[in-house]
């Protein structure tokens, strides 16, 4: 009897590290995003830092772009 | 001739199948996202069909573990194929009038096997891959797609603690109808698979492929198709299961729930496992629901899920052994068999539709779907 020990492990740590990012990074998109609806999310009463618009947007492309790439890249090895 | 005939009744009833395995799970990658309203069921169940053809013709490693290594295909015969091929419609059918997301995946191996080992005895079964390949990762992958929804839902509650609320709930339910159609692709990329092994198995045994053959595009598009269609035609009853009574979803959960899924059923595809895309999507479900809360989540309904997952593989292999042990008595036996088949799957559809689950009412849940059908109490 071979159980493939290896290929299980690789299976259980790579879907937790893509599940776990993806959900991640789309959260933080979602905070920049808000930014916009509500600038200044945080401030000095929180004593987290501001987020303006401008700055909360750019978060949310680069995190939803990391995204796209991740996914992407994922289905291209399993196509190829 | 005869042969070919044979070969033409698997390949059909593989289809049928694939059917029956496509509508069975449209749940698991709609269920959250129907029950959140990031989707309209209708919509749902048509990007799901679309996708699953698209995902029929991204990978061939799991068809290649069910058409070479699970049973010794020099010791079989279409007939076997298809007496399996009956247990598993049979299993699949019950399960999905009682509203039980039980794998489609283990119906199909449990049939065979039980078939097998009634026409070719227990040399022709390959246990040793059996557990290695379908047994072990079914018992591994919904506890670890459990484990990866928990964590990332709880991510996401806390990450998005303090934005806008707007924002948050419009933002996962766009999330959500991404991430849906990744595990409807996923889902036609594992499952529909599963029928091409199948197919590509029986024309193995018939002589038409050379032992170790991947399958030829007409499986991979017939397949896909049948998938696709049945996904369309929409599970409604475990979509309300799913959705509904585990526990209440909300879009961040969904979305979490539906990536974890996705994560966990492309990896291991990719690397030729079989497992069972139902109990991936079940335990993501349970894991994001206790990701918010832990009480949120009602046990009791894990605990029925939980008993049909052990059921299926050797419920379907009894039938699938009964169904061998008559096709071996020649042509009539094989006929009585498909003949009895379709009167049970005519006579559970019948029953199925005394207490309808459709597109407009799979949300109303009051908690079970019988409660509401009793008369009323005259005032």
């Amino acid at each position: 009897m071979n159980i493939d020990w290896a290929s299980l492990g690789e299976v259980a740590l790579v879907s937790f590290a893509a599940g776990v990012v993806v959900v991640f990074l789309v959260s933080l998109a979602i905070v920049g995003l808000s930014a916009r609806v509500r600038p200044g999310v945080g401030g000095p009463e929180d004593g987290a830092p501001t987020l303006g618009a401008g700055a909360g947007t750019a978060i949310a492309v680069v995190c939803l772009a990391a995204v796209v790439a991740i996914v992407g890249y994922g289905l291209y090895i399993i196509a190829a | 001739m005869d042969l070919s005939l044979i070969v033409i009744v698997v390949v059909v009833t593989a289809l049928a199948f694939d059917f029956t395995n496509g509508f069975h799970d449209t749940a698991n990658a709609m269920a959250t996202s129907i029950a959140t309203g990031a989707l309209k069921p209708k919509v749902a169940v048509l990007i799901a069909g679309v996708l699953n053809v698209v995902g029929a013709f991204l990978s061939v490693e799991v068809a290649k573990t069910i058409s070479s290594g699970l049973v010794d295909e020099a010791q079989i015969s279409p007939v076997v194929i298809f007496a399996g091929l009956i247990g598993a419609i049979l299993w699949n059918l019950l399960t999905w009038l009682l509203g039980l997301p039980s794998s489609s995946s283990h119906a199909l191996f449990g049939g065979l096997i039980g078939a097998t080992l009634v026409a070719a005895g227990a040399g022709a079964v390959n246990f040793g891959a059996v557990l290695s390949k379908v047994i072990l990762p079914a018992v591994i992958s919904p506890v670890l797609a459990g484990i990866i929804a928990l964590v990332a839902t709880y991510l996401a509650y806390r990450t998005t603690a303090r934005a806008d609320d707007g924002t948050v709930k419009k933002g996962f339910k766009a999330g959500q109808i991404g991430s849906a159609s990744m595990v409807a692709l996923a889902h036609g990329t594992s499952d529909a698979q599963k029928t091409m092994g199948i197919i590509t198995l029986t024309l193995i045994t018939a002589g038409v492929l050379a032992p170790n053959s991947g399958p030829p595009f007409w499986v991979i598009l017939a397949s896909g198709l049948a998938i696709g269609l049945g996904t369309y035609l929409g599970g409604w009853r475990i979509i309300r299961t799913l959705g509904k009574r585990v526990s209440e979803i909300e879009t961040p959960q969904g979305f979490a729930a539906e990536a974890s899924t996705t994560a966990v059923i492309l990896t291991s595809s990719h690397l030729g496992f079989a497992l069972s895309t139902t109990q991936v999507a079940t335990g993501s479900i349970f894991g994001a629901g206790a990701g918010r809360r832990l009480a949120a989540v009602r046990w009791s309904v894990a605990g029925q899920m939980a008993i049909a997952w052990i059921l299926t593989l050797p419920a379907a292999a009894v039938v699938g052994a009964v169904a061998a042990w008559a096709a071996s008595t020649g042509v009539v036996g094989t006929v009585i068999v498909a003949l009895v088949a379709i009167a049970v799957a005519a006579g559970i559809y019948a029953a199925s539709r005394r207490r309808p689950v459709t597109a407009d009412n799979v949300n109303d849940v009051g908690d079970d779907a019988a409660v509401r059908h009793e008369p009323a109490v005259p005032a």
